[in-house]
């Protein structure tokens, strides 16, 4: 099924057509919420209120050639800042990065999850269009013209983007250490 | 520079992805090693973040929350085609025989600008007098050229021009001559379509068809099974309960609880009369009928009586977990015979009128912003 026939399904409320979403593009969003929010439990709620917000716009969307993922890409990102801004009005900031390594894990997965926290910190400190650039590019795993489609600027500006955007991680990284 | 360089760092990123180490790309590029460095030790450690996935029965619970919304959206009135509400005459419509005035100003020698209020007056009446000369011909003619125009530059991608294909297998749920229900979705009939086998309410039809511009669905060729057998309905497991028990105690829930009951598939059953069904789901539908109210739990539809809509009504929601006991009747329709849990809330049938009613508002949506 290609992008402009899934959409034409899932305007026509087509179950399978739902259910295909799901199959092909779950995972990945779900991993992609999960870099942002660091928390698997508002990972889950942010999946879910994605595929919520996606069958209540759908009507609204037309496609345009542009990737039907890059649209669910952009729901997401959306809600998990969104998530994000309202757990750390409810419990501060602190208290989430505390709260995100599970208490049984051994000493090496504390390890990778102290390294995937300061990463994440990091890249919350880039403007939200260089967060977008890198999450994509490597946690959705999209090409340059993908992440240029969806952001619709030129591949040319995204890979300059890419650049400037993992400088100032380096950066913003090393600072943390 | 930094075009270059990008270029170069895109390079490195791809060869870091076949395999190579950072080390083995910086080597191929030592004049730009200083500035690669650092950005892409950023992108390994990027790369490392945990990639999670979500487990099978979450993502399930997940897919049938949505699917139940899909469900609403289905039931929910059609709407217009977005196209068609754009289509009306826009300014251009009215400019036409104003720049057709203004040309015939021209035309007669006027050089200056025309923005005046008094000239655009003129030119309106000018302009109104020319629709009377010229007659309504002139205007539909002149409507037609901005449709036209207006047609040209409309997005070439709102509509899909291949009509798409679809397939559907499920309960027959209703049957008029011009559209039928399957499964909770509607599907059109045409003179078209070819129907193999007899059709009747309960059988499981195979349905294949296009999806009209319109977002209809038009069948094409429709396969009737065989009405589905009792065995695939749920296993009667307990005796019917009272309709209304008039306790200050809640109602027992039964020791069996139907969690793991197949899910029963028509809404008019082959089932003996008298046959007793527990039933345990989510509300996708309620709708009420010439008085006669039902709900739709596991895509069948349970008649609801009144004397239980009086005492649970209000409780009743769509996407709201429920929990009870049917029988079948003679006329072969699964009548609610008593409600056991809303919302996971043990149901008490005519509660005294002191008691608490936790009224459990489940309403947990918030409306955040939306991009």
């Amino acid at each position: 099924v290609t992008d402009a026939e899934l959409v034409a399904l899932l305007k026509a409320n087509d179950d399978q057509a739902y259910r295909e979403v799901v199959a092909r593009f779950g995972n990945p969003l779900y991993g992609y919420i999960y870099s942002i929010t660091g928390d698997p439990h508002m990972s889950e709620d942010v999946l879910g209120e994605t595929y919520l917000r996606m069958v209540e716009k759908i009507d609204a969307y037309t496609f345009q050639g542009v990737p039907f993922k890059a649209w669910l890409y952009r729901i997401a990102h959306n809600l998990a800042i969104n998530a994000l801004k309202r757990t750390r009005r409810l419990v501060g900031a602190d208290a989430l990065e505390t709260a995100a390594a599970p208490a049984d894990d051994p000493a090496s997965t504390i390890a990778a999850q102290q390294e995937a926290d300061a990463v994440r910190v990091a890249l919350a400190e880039l403007t939200e269009e260089q967060q977008q650039v890198l999450l994509l590019r490597f946690v959705a795993d999209q090409s340059p013209a993908e992440v240029a489609q969806a952001l619709a600027k030129t591949e040319n500006a995204v890979k300059q983007m890419q650049f400037r955007a993992l400088r100032s991680l380096d950066r913003l990284l090393e600072r943390q250490e | 520079m930094d075009e270059v360089l990008a270029d170069i760092l895109n390079t490195c990123l791809q060869q870091l992805k076949a395999g190579l180490s950072v080390e083995e790309c910086l080597a191929a590029y030592p004049q730009q090693r200083a500035m690669l460095e650092a950005p892409l030790r950023a992108a390994q450690r990027l790369r490392g973040l945990p990639q999670l996935t979500l487990p099978t029965s979450a993502q399930a619970a997940l897919e049938t929350r949505m699917l139940v919304q899909a469900a609403q959206r289905r039931m929910a009135p059609a709407q217009p085609p977005v196209l068609n509400s754009r289509v009306p005459l826009p300014p251009a419509a009215t400019l036409g025989p104003a720049a057709l005035f203004a040309g015939v100003l021209r035309a007669l020698g006027y050089r200056g600008p025309l923005t005046l209020p008094w000239l655009r007056l003129a030119s309106t009446a000018i302009a109104l007098l020319l629709v009377l000369v010229l007659g309504a011909g002139a205007l539909a003619a002149t409507r037609a050229i901005v449709r036209i125009i207006q047609g040209s530059t409309a997005s070439p991608t709102s509509t899909p021009t291949a009509p798409v294909r679809f397939t559907l297998d499920g309960p027959i749920e209703q049957i008029t001559p011009e559209r039928w229900v399957v499964r909770g979705t509607s599907i059109a009939i045409g003179a078209q379509t070819t129907i193999s086998g007899t059709p009747t309410l309960g059988a499981r039809a195979q349905i294949s068809g296009a999806v009209q511009a319109d977002g209809t669905r038009l069948a094409q060729t429709i396969a009737i099974a065989a009405s589905l057998m009792p065995s695939q309905l749920p296993v009667p497991t307990v005796p019917p309960s009272p309709i209304v028990v008039a306790t200050n105690t809640p109602t027992p829930k039964p020791t069996a609880t139907p969690t793991n009951t197949p899910t029963p598939k028509p809404t008019a059953t082959s089932l003996p009369a008298g046959t007793t069904v527990n039933i345990s789901g989510v509300i996708q539908h309620i709708s009420i009928t010439n008085n006669v109210t039902t709900i739709v739990v596991n895509e069948i539809t349970y008649v609801l009586p009144p004397n239980l809509v009086v005492s649970v009504g209000e409780r009743l929601r769509s996407g709201v977990p429920i929990v009870f006991v049917a029988q079948v009747n003679a006329a072969g329709q699964i009548v609610i015979i008593n409600v056991v849990e809303i919302n996971h809330q043990r149901i008490i049938i005519n509660p005294p009128r002191n008691g608490g009613d936790d009224d459990n508002d489940d309403d947990d949506g918030d409306d955040d912003d939306d991009d």
